[in-house]
């Protein structure tokens, strides 16, 4: 399995624990990763308010740098998606337009023919790598451990442009993947709702009501930790979960993990590896009783 | 998104949103990606104090956990992409039809 690999900048920047995770998880699936160096931020959807031809162009400039190398594009952010998923959408629809986009391309030599299969991880590891695959590689079993999914708006809305119907369920690939792992899913009315990182500098208050409700209520359910797919939600309901905690009254200490840390804890990859330690909330709670969990179940075994 | 681009297309733009798309828009024209260390002082306004007095303690920690890169602080040591000349001629082509209408 080979994908050009588009990282994202956050896991570049303020989460560079996604990014290890990432390519140490990558080669322990064996999934080869071409990593697009040359490629420019998305926009993350705000680039679009500033100026949607130019964010349209910026990405059809990375889709047709996957294109030439003749692979399908993925990535690890949930926001790079949504973005991702719209463009190719509104290009695909368009001829006209994209033709317009190639002139522009042009000048730099690149040229995109439009179709690219673009997936965040989550959907490539559930459609293409296969769950039933993965299962027959998990060296520790997360079980015990208590896992709240939380998605990101990005990557769920709008649904028809994300591909998901009833034959690709990618609304449900998080909780199969965390059963996958053979972790105990906890499910709560915020999983598939904002976290509020986008009104972070506009509305401070009401943003950080939003995270912290959400992980309030994860907490109630008995989580150990929440998962997401998205380092935008990351930076809100782990970077600013003591602020949140402040807001909305409540010792809150719930870590929060990447896809790709979660994948890399039950393929039983050394956290260190994974950067467990670089979280603002700390992971020690929850790797201790994963690690109970293991020396039990070894203990059983004896 | 179209909402917002109307209201910064008819001179809404003193507030922490417009500025907040303004900031994105350096960066990535600046860098070719997301400059997430400038992101809040510029979004808030360089000179506005007690919001970045505020926002501190989140700042300090993130520099504990090695999460906030402090050379993208300074723009000219920020790490560009290798073909930033090429975002940068899309910036200058595009954004003289900045007021143009959304396209789809």
């Amino acid at each position: 399995m080979k994908y050009a690999f588009w990282p994202g900048c956050v896991s570049k920047g303020a989460t560079p624990e996604l990014y290890t995770s990432m390519v140490r998880v990558a080669k322990e699936l064996n999934i080869d990763l071409v990593e697009l160096d040359d490629a420019a931020c998305t926009g993350a959807g705000v680039i679009q308010e500033h100026n949607p031809q130019l964010a349209d162009v910026l990405n059809a400039r990375t889709f047709a740098m996957a294109q030439r190398l003749g692979l399908p594009l993925m990535n690890i952010c949930s926001t790079c998606q949504g973005v991702e998923s719209m463009v190719n959408d509104k290009l695909s629809r368009d001829p006209e337009y994209l033709a317009e986009v190639n002139r522009t391309l042009a000048e730099e030599g690149l040229h995109y023919a439009g179709g690219l299969e673009i997936k965040n991880f989550l959907w490539v590891l559930v459609e293409d790598f296969g769950l039933d695959r993965f299962k027959g590689m998990v060296k520790r079993p997360l079980k015990g451990l208590k896992l709240g999914p939380f998605y990101g708006c990005y990557i769920l809305r709008p649904s028809a442009i994300l591909g998901i119907n009833d034959h690709q369920p990618r609304d449900h690939y998080l909780e199969m993947v965390i059963e996958a792992t053979g972790a105990e899913l906890v499910t709560y009315s915020g999983q598939k709702k904002c976290c509020g990182f986008p009104i972070l500098t506009i509305n401070r208050e009401n943003s950080l009501k939003q995270a912290g409700g959400h992980i309030s209520e994860a907490k109630g359910e008995g989580a150990d930790a929440m998962v997401t797919p998205c380092p935008l939600c990351h930076l809100n309901l782990d970077g600013q979960q003591p602020a949140a905690a402040g807001v909305v009254r409540q010792e809150l200490d719930v870590p929060i993990i990447h896809l790709p840390q979660l994948i890399g804890l039950a393929l039983g990859i050394d956290p260190r590896e994974l950067e467990m330690n670089r979280h603002v909330i700390g992971t020690k709670q929850m790797l201790d009783k994963l690690a109970g969990q293991v020396a039990a179940s070894l203990g059983a075994g004896n | 998104m179209e909402l917002r681009q109307a209201a910064m297309n008819n001179g809404l733009t003193g507030n922490t949103g417009a500025r907040h798309t303004k900031a994105f828009a350096i960066s990535i024209e600046s860098s070719g990606r997301l400059n997430e260390a400038l992101m809040v002082p510029r979004s808030l306004g360089m000179l506005n104090v007690p919001g970045l007095l505020r926002e501190a303690p989140t700042a300090l920690r993130f520099l504990r956990r090695g999460k906030l890169p402090v050379r993208q602080l300074v723009p000219p040591l920020e790490h560009k992409i290798p073909g930033i000349s090429h975002v940068r001629r899309l910036f200058r082509k595009y954004e003289r039809n900045e007021k143009t209408e959304v396209k789809g």
